[in-house]
């Protein structure tokens, strides 16, 4: 039976091409916004949440000063993600009693820092004013224990007694014409490059100017270098001059309450300090994409809507144009329920049609975006910036059932002015 | 045995209340091949659509056997439509998106008839109308007399007791028409079925064994063509 209203209904839509198509297009732009939406907002979670796992939850990012004021606790918006990177920042360096955070060892586990400086780098191929990245010897020695996710490209990681060593981002290792055993010159002074990291795909990461520009040096060379500045600058305070610490969490203890008892800590030492989780950063784009989603979920659910009307108008001309034809299914023997059950089958036809298609193009365009979009999201703490959009079974199947149902019911009260059509008057319709 | 008792059917046309059938009364014996003329607008599509349960009166019985089919909702109908007559139109009516051959399985779909059992029986009843050769064309590539065959098969498939057919060959050079009353005949002798057929030209009344004459929406006389 089911099957017979199929075909029915095909041979009609078929014999109303240009009609239908227009209308199966109006709900094919519907169901394409609907599914790219929800695969690409799916497929965003799911990298932020990837990315995070590689610096690890339990990275708290401590930042001197405050970070322009833009939400004290909670780290400013998106935490420098994008173009400065959260270990760069446009944050000047500060002096901060660091090793006190060494006198806690039930909520910090470990924790390291860098320094970020403008220095003169060249090299035979290029001269240029540029961020340099020192990094402590917590860091140094632990390299990927704190930078997950870092491949060497050749080269090596720090060693302890490296002084005048540098590793290099790949972009700029290309464009200073750098490999590793060359030297170049920074501040003057002539360093080694030691390693060459593996290109990342991405905007933002340590540093200014993203992970593939990133010049690390040991933090030992970098005070050194700034002996004088730092005298002058910071005369008189304890400490160490830093742009971020890194401080990993204690096993068993919250995130997020650690994050305020080091930022205390550091306050009643009168340098007040901003923190942000990885938790939190989480959350936030979590709620940014939310909103986004909301707004397009809107505008998706709006060109639903009025695909669904062009549904409703063409069974509604469909039923008139076929009257006659209505009164020849009951002249011979259809009943009423037989032809609203032609008529709903042809419009939750038209719907699943318009979802298939909807779904292909939803499918291209998200993952068409994705590159796109993944490079335009990627954001700090490891540059990350891997993303494909989501296709869930559930996305597909429930998008299709609902397709064909949006069409039934869109079809509703067309069909139920056809059932309800008197035979003899239908008959004589022309 | 169709029987009809005073039966009454008025249209509300604008202002006007058009009487389309006054006080009719019939009877038709099983088997029987009736012929029925008359003046435009005497009633007689309205008289064949009460008789086919196409549409009810507004008083009188309909008597189909021993059923009144004059009190029964549209569902009810649409049963009796299905499985005790056949419709032939003036206008064919048949459906232009489909073949010939799912125009004749259609109202099998509606008593659900297996795919297989419709397909077999609709392109044996095609064959029968000599159109085995046209089984897949639409309304729109046939003849009008081929047509009008493909539209006896379609109110053949259900097996009725009772063919209704509107003045058939209304539309038909006189060689086609003679084909589908010849068919019509074929169907009353082989298959003792009732067939009722509405006619201006008097050869195709020939082919009944009674004519029933209308007027003003009442039988005026009845004439018989000595059962030939
Ligand atoms: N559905 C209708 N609405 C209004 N008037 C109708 C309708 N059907 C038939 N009539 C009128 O009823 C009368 C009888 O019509 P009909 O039975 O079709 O006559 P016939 O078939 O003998 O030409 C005519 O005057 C016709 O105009
Ligand atoms: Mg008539």
């Amino acid at each position: 039976m089911l099957l017979d209203y199929m075909e029915l209904a095909l041979h009609n839509i078929r014999s109303r091409k240009l009609r239908s198509w227009l209308t199966i297009l109006g709900i094919v732009i519907g169901v394409t916004a609907v599914v790219a939406l929800i695969a690409i907002g799916q497929g965003m979670k799911q990298s932020v949440e990837k990315e995070f796992e590689a610096i690890g939850f339990d990275t708290i990012l401590m930042f001197p000063g405050g970070l322009g004021g833009q939400g004290a606790g909670g780290g400013g918006q998106g935490g420098g993600g994008g173009g400065g990177g959260f270990f760069g920042g446009a944050q000047q360096p500060t002096k901060l009693n660091v090793s006190i955070l060494g006198n806690f060892p039930k909520i910090i586990e470990k924790y390291g820092y860098t320094r970020v400086e403008a220095v003169e780098v060249s090299s035979p191929a290029m001269h240029g004013v540029l961020r340099s990245t020192g990094l402590s010897p917590e860091v140094t020695k632990d390299f990927r224990g704190y930078f997950r996710g870092f491949e060497m490209a050749e080269g090596r990681e720090f060693q302890e007694n490296d002084d005048f060593a540098v590793i290099l981002g790949n972009q700029i290792a290309t464009d200073l014409k750098a490999n590793s055993g060359t030297e170049i010159e920074i501040d003057k002074k002539k360093f080694k490059v030691i390693g060459i990291l593996t290109a990342i795909q991405t905007r933002g990461g340590f540093g200014a100017g993203g992970i593939n520009n990133a010049i690390y040096i040991p933090i030992k060379t970098m005070e050194a270098m700034f002996t004088k500045k730092d005298k002058d600058a910071t005369e008189g305070k304890e400490g160490t001059i830093v742009s971020t610490i890194l401080i990993k969490a204690a096993k068993g203890t919250k995130v997020a309450d650690v994050s305020q008892q080091v930022r205390q800590i550091m306050n009643r030492q009168g340098t007040p300090v901003n923190t942000v989780t990885a938790e939190e950063i989480n959350n936030r784009i979590n709620g940014v994409l939310g909103t986004v989603q909301t707004t397009l979920a809107a505008i998706a659910a709006i060109s639903l809507l009025v695909g669904a009307i062009g549904v409703m108008n063409t069974m509604y001309t469909s039923v008139l144009e076929r009257t006659r034809e209505i009164g020849i299914l009951k002249a011979v023997g259809a009943k009423d329920r037989h032809v609203l059950g032609v008529f709903l089958i042809e419009s939750g036809l038209i719907g699943l049609i318009g979802g298939t298609l909807g779904i292909l193009l939803g499918v291209a365009i998200s993952s068409g975006a994705g590159g796109f979009m993944g490079r335009a999201l990627a954001f700090g703490p490891i540059g990350g910036g891997s993303f494909s959009p989501d296709f869930s079974p559930v996305l597909i199947i429930g998008t299709l059932l609902f397709s064909f149902v949006l069409g039934a019911i869109s079809g509703t009260l067309p069909a139920r002015m056809a059932a309800q059509l008197r035979t003899v008057e239908a008959l004589r319709y022309e | 045995m169709i029987k009809l008792e005073e039966i009454g059917r008025s249209y509300q046309m604008g202002k006007m209340q058009v009487q389309a059938l006054r006080g009719l009364d019939l009877e038709i014996q099983d088997g029987e091949f009736v012929a029925i003329m008359g003046p435009s607008g005497s009633g007689k599509s309205t008289l064949m659509h009460l008789i086919g349960g196409l549409d009810i009166p507004d008083q009188g019985k309909v008597l189909l056997g021993d059923q009144d089919i004059s009190k029964q909702n549209g569902n009810q109908l649409a049963e009796i439509r299905g499985k005790q007559i056949g419709f032939v139109f003036q206008t064919f009516n048949l459906i232009p998106t489909l073949s010939a051959l799912k125009n004749v399985e259609l109202p099998m779909i509606f008593q659900k008839v297996p795919r297989k059992d419709r397909h077999q029986k609709a392109s044996q009843l095609l064959e029968s109308v000599g159109l085995a050769e046209r089984l897949n064309h639409k309304p729109s590539e046939l003849s009008g007399g081929e047509r009008q065959r493909v539209s006896i098969a379609r109110a053949l498939v259900n097996d009725p007791q009772i063919l209704l057919a509107d003045e058939p060959t209304g539309n038909l050079d006189a060689e086609s028409g003679e084909q589908v009353m010849r068919i019509l005949k074929q169907l009353n002798e082989a298959k003792k079925m009732t067939v009722i057929v509405v006619t201006h030209n008097p050869e195709v009344a020939s082919f009944a064994h009674r004519v029933i004459h209308m007027k003003y929406g009442q039988v005026e006389g009845i004439s018989n063509n000595g059962g030939n």
